[in-house]
């Protein structure tokens, strides 16, 4: 009798001790999946606020009156600079020349960029940006085009003695971290870029040797003459056709050939729009401004064919486009 | 064994109550979890919402220094509104408004001219001076559910006149 009675105390202690495990994994777990919970939504709060002020910045620079270099921000400089406060992933994507920023996972943090240019990788792990804005004439005004860098990024920019004149003449901003170096004597480092601009496509050798225990960088060959840049990836790919310097610089800036592509396309796109108003103000210049000696016709049709693609007109379209003797600005 | 019946009862009674106390206290936290956090997105919500009006703002604002509508001399931005591509404008968009209302949407982007003079002649390729509103793109729909409407003073220039005047911009966007 004694022992069945120890049995069942036995028992009841064995119950409460699986009952108070059993209630306090519970308990436990709703704290910790409020945790988690929390540190996401807490995330997901600070991402949204981050690509806010990502947003503002970018409408600032888009507004902002610039001269022919543009303007920059160095966030090096402790005055200047885009700082999200926190390491982010930041995520620029461009299909179909339409592109958007997001942040993290995205969600609510995602920022189309409608009118806005923007050259930059595909992914970044950054807390702070550097950007660089520069006005695109193409003839006219088209936009300003932002270029974004990460702050720690080296851009090594390699010529040989045919491009050496070429390259230092270069306008380039001084907040990014440029270095203008001989193709013979260089090495470069961790987390950088090396834009080539010799004569010749370095052979993938080359590549490889300088690729040699550097696991963060990347190869873009630019041939200033056909004016094409090549994005090097486990070998030279495919070749794209660039039509200003401003979008040169923009291969510097871009992870591959597919996302560069994009923006190029992207550029031409918003060019076309402006093309297009253009010439319709020649219409209206025709009907408000009777003065036969202003030839806005023959301009405008200049201008129809720079845009359906004869970028070699743009020197002839920028000496017709002079004012005077009664004419007005066609742009 | 009337007396360790008892016992075994209260034992049981008391387990009983202990899964009740324990059964409400999670039913708490649930409740709890679920209304804070409802709340904590909301407020995502609300501050995505106040993202997108500040998007819709700031474009309002970058507006008269696009290339569409910025006066440019050898394509340097003079920080007016050129009035001739207003002009233009509008002529555009009548020839391409299936381009245009993909790029605009249901909007009404309408500008006025507010000092020196206030004129309420709508501006066309017909009537081009002594004329104060410029309807640039109109494409308001049947039925909305709400409307947005914003605007930015502006300074216009008249490059036949070579005349500076000050307008506004008004933006109306429709939610259908």
């Amino acid at each position: 009798m004694i022992i069945l009675m120890m049995n069942k105390r036995g028992l009841g202690e064995q119950f409460n001790w699986i009952f108070i495990i059993i209630s306090g994994a519970i308990i436990l777990g709703f704290f910790t999946m409020f945790a988690v919970k929390y540190i996401d939504l807490e995330q997901n709060k600070e991402d949204l606020q981050s690509i806010r002020d990502f947003g503002n910045v970018l409408s600032a620079l888009e507004k902002l009156q610039t001269g022919d270099n543009g303007a920059s921000i160095d966030s090096n400089n402790p005055e200047e600079g885009l700082r999200f406060g926190y390491k982010l992933r930041l995520y620029y994507n461009c299909q179909d020349a339409e592109a958007k920023i997001s942040i993290n996972d995205g969600g609510f943090a995602t920022y189309q960029l409608n009118d806005e240019i923007i050259f930059t990788e595909n992914e970044q792990y950054v807390h702070s940006l550097d950007m660089w804005l520069l006005p695109w004439r193409f003839p006219f005004h088209i936009t300003n085009i932002i270029y974004l860098s990460d702050i720690s990024k080296k851009y090594y920019l390699v010529y040989d003695s045919s491009n050496r004149d070429y390259i230092n003449n270069l306008e380039l901003s001084e907040a990014f971290d440029f270095q203008i170096v001989e193709s013979s004597n260089f090495e470069p480092k961790e987390n950088s870029k090396v834009v080539f601009f010799t004569s010749r496509e370095p052979s993938e050798k080359t590549i490889e040797s300088l690729k040699e225990g550097i696991s963060d960088i990347s190869f873009i060959y630019i041939d200033t003459g056909k004016k094409m840049v090549t994005f090097y990836d486990n070998g030279w790919g495919k070749t794209v056709e660039y039509y200003a310097d401003e979008l040169m610089y923009g291969a510097i800036f871009s992870s591959d050939s597919e996302s560069y592509d994009c923006g190029v396309k992207k550029a031409l796109s918003k060019s076309r729009d402006v093309g297009n108003l253009v010439i319709e103000k020649a219409n209206v210049l025709n009907q408000i401004n009777k003065n036969t000696g202003c030839n806005y016709n023959n301009l405008a049709n200049m201008i129809r064919n720079f845009m359906a693609g004869k970028y070699d007109l743009l020197n002839q379209i920028e000496k017709q486009n002079k004012p005077g003797s009664g004419c007005l600005w066609l742009y | 064994m009337n007396k360790r019946s008892k016992y075994s009862k209260r034992g049981e009674l008391q387990t009983q109550e202990t899964i009740l106390a324990m059964f409400i206290f999670i039913i708490i936290i649930i409740i709890g979890m679920t209304v804070f956090f409802r709340y904590q997105e909301n407020n995502i919500k609300v501050s995505a919402r106040e993202f997108y009006l500040e998007q819709f703002s700031n474009k309002i604002l970058t507006l008269p220094d696009t290339g569409e509508f910025v006066y440019t001399e050898a394509g340097f931005k003079k920080n007016s509104i050129d009035t001739t591509k207003l002009l233009a404008f509008q002529n555009l968009v009548s020839k391409k408004k299936r381009y245009y209302n993909e790029v605009f949407g249901y909007a009404n982007i309408t500008l006025y001219q507010v000092y020196p003079s206030k004129i309420s002649k709508k501006c066309s390729l017909i009537q081009v001076t002594d004329c104060g509103i410029w309807e640039i793109y109109t494409n308001i729909p049947i039925e909305a559910n709400s409307k947005l409407r914003k605007e930015t003073p502006v300074s216009l220039y008249f490059p036949k006149e070579g005349l500076y005047t000050i307008g506004i911009l008004s933006v109306e966007a429709y939610n259908v």
